[in-house]
């Protein structure tokens, strides 16, 4: 895939160009703004109100692909409209692990039955990525195998040199996009800088995670320390719902007589999500529903479909009212074992 | 192999279907309700004893239920408990009402696998079900199966679903084992629990059987304990799992156990594959 790579010099703002020429085309343009102390994915209509001051967005931008409420169907007597969103829209700024992590939604909507919703967004969304030469506090992307100037996910990745920006381009939908921009070839010292870069983002991550723990997991299903560290978990879904791998929903009925099917982002963390009619409950402790959330992100996946469903953001960690921590808990259970 | 929904251009969007004939299984607060459906404008689609449907109703949502005949026989029917938003409203509807549906969804039993084997179903309250598409489709391909039994139990004998066709297969001479938790008057089949019945009264031989259970966790419990007393493998026994549901289609996670989907991968499982999950 790398050798597919077309690598270039844009003299200037690329991400702030490039959104001016996407809006003059009509497409819908989502790129992080600031808003208060945080940055965060908006439809914007003036390139201007970009913002790329950012270690990452306060959301990622899932909600584009995968919008909190999206409506299904809209009702009367009987079906009246499929409500399918097949608008041109163009996500630009987006980070490496969020973009990583639109190629996970993937693997959950396209693959086996289509999610006709999900794909009629995804078809017509270009994905342009800002790579990292900063880490957060929270970060641990390099300890999961991928890059702070990783391209999966993405059409066209920008790196910012300083003076000028160096772009990757990775898809067909990328390339139409850069000939509608003068270009230069990249110079050896150009190379390098990049590469200098790349390096100095993966050392500044100094947190890590263990996550290569099938059998310790699948060993330690019934182990006590679940209940320890979900002791602090006040069951508030904030990790799930920052979470861009996250891809629980419900489905809603609103209005009795005419009304929207829609379905709604929804959280394991919740008793309701698996409470049954009879009320018979899978997972009626709080221990048991963070547990969930591990394994499922470290062993289920995995199992089921061949990755992590984890790209190292650190929202979950930033965000959370308590204090769990994704890289202590996983960390910390290799060590609970060992002990 | 049917391709589950094959037939579906937008798996969200159900079949429009109109409800044909309504029969009061079980009447009082756990009231049952079996309901044939048709749908309206186009043929029923393929599907084998123990795929489901996600049945909607506009305006409270969709619930799930194995489709309850065999696909020998016409139409579709679903037995419906009276329990929640869904099924409260569909206990409502009347013949001639319109509701939706989704399906065949999930895996079916594997029935053409099991051709040329006895057949044994057991069943507690409304899990007889699914079994009871499998039964119906071992006695419209008799000639492919060897000998059937059903047996199934319920709280009391006004709990039991499908009591008439049940009493006629008794007729008829298949062997019925019926059982209820408790003596009633003028029950004249086993009293106690349908593991008991299994045990004491029942007997299966392993030989070349393959044993299908369905009914409230508890049942379904000790029935395996039963089953496996009685000599059966893990591999001769298939159930069929609840989980709460909403996309039917394997993506919105609810149903999940371990990383299998209980409306994709399931609901109907071998035993020997269930064991192995850490959730099971």
């Amino acid at each position: 895939m790398d050798n597919k790579i077309k690598a270039m010099i844009y003299d200037g703002n690329f991400l702030r160009d490039v959104a001016e020429k996407l809006l003059e085309k009509g497409y819908r343009v989502i790129a992080p703004i600031k808003s208060g102390n945080y940055f965060i994915f908006r439809e914007i209509d003036n390139p201007e109100r970009i913002s790329l001051n950012f270690i990452n967005t306060k959301k990622s931008a899932k909600e584009f692909l995968f919008p909190q409420n999206e409506g299904l169907i809209r009702y009367r007597e009987w079906i009246e409209e499929i409500l399918l969103d097949s608008k041109k829209r163009a996500i630009i700024g987006i980070r490496p692990c969020d973009a990583k992590a639109i190629t996970l939604l993937d693997e959950v909507f396209l693959k086996g039955f289509k999610d006709p919703y999900y794909e009629a967004r995804r078809k017509n969304t270009i994905i342009i990525g800002y790579a990292c030469n900063e880490t957060g506090d929270y970060c641990f992307c390099s300890s999961l195998g991928l890059s702070p100037h990783e391209t999966e996910g993405m059409d066209i990745l920008v790196t910012n040199l300083g003076d000028r920006n160096y772009l990757e381009v990775i898809t067909d939908k990328g390339d139409e996009i850069i000939g509608l921009f003068d270009v230069k070839e990249v110079t050896d010292e150009d190379g390098k800088r990049k590469h200098e870069l790349e390096r100095k983002a993966v050392e500044s991550t100094t947190r890590k995670i263990v996550s290569d723990m099938k059998d310790v997991l699948v060993n330690n299903f019934n182990s006590d320390y679940w209940r320890k560290v979900a002791f602090n978990c006040i069951g508030c879904g904030t990790c799930t719902f920052l979470c861009p791998t996250c891809f629980c929903f419900d489905m809603l009925d609103e209005g009795e007589k005419e009304g929207i099917r829609y379905r709604a982002w929804d959280s394991c963390q919740f008793p309701l999500y698996t409470l049954e009619s009879s009320s018979h409950n899978p997972r009626r402790e709080k221990w048991q529903r963070l547990r969930n959330r591990f394994y499922d992100k470290f062993l289920y996946t995995v199992e089921s479909k061949g990755k992590v469903f984890c790209v190292g953001c650190g929202r979950c960690i930033s965000d959370c009212p308590a204090g769990v921590d994704i890289t202590e808990v996983m960390n910390g259970l290799l060590k609970e074992v060992s002990e | 192999m049917i391709d589950i929904g094959a037939e579906m251009e937008n798996p969200y969007v159900p079949f429009k279907a109109e409800i044909i004939d309504i029969r009061q299984e079980v009447k009082g607060v756990r009231a049952i309700k079996t309901f044939r459906m048709r749908l309206v404008g186009r043929e029923r689609f393929d599907y084998k004893p123990g795929h489901g449907c996600l049945v909607s109703v506009f305006g409270r949502g969709e619930s799930w239920f194995t489709i309850a005949n065999s696909p020998t026989r016409p139409d579709l029917e679903f037995s419906v408990l009276k329990t929640g938003k869904v099924t409260t409203k569909l206990h409502e509807l009347e013949v001639g009402d319109i509701v939706g549906l989704r399906g065949p969804l999930g895996t079916p039993f594997p029935v053409d696998e099991w051709k040329g084997k006895n057949i044994i179903t057991i069943g507690g309250g409304i899990g007889q079900t699914p079994l009871r598409s499998v039964y119906q489709y071992v006695i419209d391909n008799y000639d492919d199966y060897g000998e059937l039994t059903i047996v199934y139990g319920a709280r009391t004998s006004r709990d039991l679903v499908y009591k008439d066709e049940l009493m006629q297969l008794i007729d008829e001479g298949y062997n019925v084992y019926l059982s209820v938790d408790m003596q009633e008057e003028g029950w004249e089949h086993f009293v106690g629990y349908v593991p008991d019945n299994l045990r004491f009264n029942v007997k299966p031989d392993p030989d070349n059987t393959i044993a299908i259970t369905c009914g409230p966790p508890i049942m379904i419990t000790l029935t395996l304990r039963v089953l496996k007393e009685l000599g059966f493998k893990e591999d001769q026994v298939y159930t069929t799992l609840e989980r709460r549901m909403k996309c039917g289609i394997g993506k919105c996670g609810r149903c999940r156990l371990d990383g299998k989907y209980v409306c994709r991968d399931g609901p109907v499982f071998r035993y020997d594959r269930l064991s192995s999950l850490l959730e099971s």
